[in-house]
Parts: structure tokens; C-alpha cells; sequence
């Protein structure tokens, strides 16, 4: 019984880790998908980063605060 | 008034009179000066979201703190954002109709400027904050 009880909670545990993770890939591509609306050259989802590239981007990036939180907050 | 304004006049404030970050200061500005003399802080952009809930009307606010300096190494700066940490933490928005609930740094970055010498640190933070009750909506 203990050992049915331990795979149900297995299992219960794969899904929510593929909930989570199923949500942190739609957040990183809401991300890319935001900067480039934002006017970013180039935004890649890489693995679990999202690259930015373009030029004066970290310049941008240190001056401007609704670039640094595209496609995280509603604002 | 509105809690972004409020918020962030109260964020100005608290690090005006703070004199342990003013000793080391020139200048806390309220948005980029035209010119200024390092080292210096500005009190920046400032982004608001709803965070209320019935019968509470609160605000989540994105609020930067810039600062900058010259000097070979970062040093300065990095006793600079520490005190600024422990100022954020502490502000206190007062008589302006809203409560600080929480106050959390969203993240933080140090850059070289483009000046030789030049270092700049910008600081994002989260604050939620809550009407307080029997304040008056202007």
C-alpha cells in the first residue's frame, strides 16, 4: 500500500514539474515575443535564457526600465 | 494621489535622509540631471499593476534606483548598493494614502560606462503597497 502511495506521489510530482516547466517556456518566449514588440533586434529563446542581441542594446537595456520588464508585468 | 507618485516621492525622501548614503553622495536626483557630479543616485522610471483584491485596492510598483560613479574599481559602489538596500527597506510612504506591504529587489546590474572610469549600477525593485483606509482618491 505504502508503495502504491509513494508512485501515486511520483506521479504527482511529474506533472506538476511539467506544469512548471511548461509554464517558465511560455513566460521565456512571452519574453522574446515582448522585446522584440519592444523593438530588440534579436530575441532567441536559448535552453532556459533568453538572448538579446542588437546594437545599443546595453545601453538601452541600463536606461530603460519597460525594456528590462517586457513580457514580464502588465503594466 | 496616485501610489506611484506617492511611492516614489517617499523612495526620494528616505534616501535623501539617509545620512550615512548622503556622506557619500552628490546628489540624489529625481530622474536623470542634466549634469551631475559623481557619485550620484537617481530615482527613476517607475511601473504600476494592479494588486488589489476585494474590498483592498493595492498596486504592484517596478522602481529603479540608478547609481553612478568614477573610479577604477566598482568598490564604492557596491557600499552604495548596500545602503541603498537597507534605505529601500526601511521607506516608510507615510501620510500619502498607501502602505508599503513589501519590498523586494527584482534584480540589479553593474555596468563600465562608456567613460573611461565610469561605473553604473541600476537596481530594480518591486514594492506593494495597499490604500490605506479612509484615504482620499484624488
Amino acid at each position: 500500500m505504502a508503495a502504491v502511495a509513494a508512485d501515486a506521489a511520483g506521479v504527482k510530482l511529474a506533472v506538476l514539474v511539467r506544469l512548471v516547466e511548461a509554464r517558465a517556456e511560455q513566460r521565456r518566449r512571452d519574453v522574446a515575443e515582448a522585446m522584440l514588440a519592444a523593438g530588440v533586434e534579436d530575441a532567441q529563446v536559448e535552453g532556459e535564457a533568453v538572448r538579446l542581441s542588437g546594437r545599443g542594446l546595453l545601453r538601452r537595456w541600463m536606461s530603460d526600465l519597460m525594456l528590462r520588464e517586457a513580457g514580464r508585468v502588465r503594466g | 494621489m496616485s501610489a506611484e507618485v506617492a511611492v516614489r516621492a517617499a523612495v526620494i525622501a528616505a534616501l535623501r535622509g539617509d545620512a550615512e548614503l548622503m556622506g557619500e553622495l552628490n546628489g540624489v536626483f529625481d530622474g536623470t540631471p542634466v549634469r551631475a557630479s559623481t557619485p550620484y543616485a537617481v530615482v527613476g522610471e517607475c511601473i504600476a499593476g494592479d494588486w488589489g483584491a476585494k474590498g483592498l485596492e493595492g498596486r504592484e510598483l517596478r522602481l529603479t534606483v540608478g547609481l553612478h560613479d568614477a573610479g577604477e574599481t566598482p568598490g564604492r559602489l557596491a557600499v552604495l548598493l548596500g545602503r541603498t538596500e537597507t534605505v529601500m527597506q526601511a521607506v516608510d510612504a507615510g501620510g500619502s494614502g498607501w502602505r508599503i506591504v513589501g519590498v523586494r529587489l527584482v534584480r540589479s546590474r553593474l555596468a563600465k560606462g562608456r567613460e573611461k572610469d565610469q561605473w553604473q549600477a541600476v537596481v530594480d525593485y518591486r514594492l506593494r503597497v495597499v490604500r490605506l483606509e479612509g484615504a482620499a482618491i484624488i
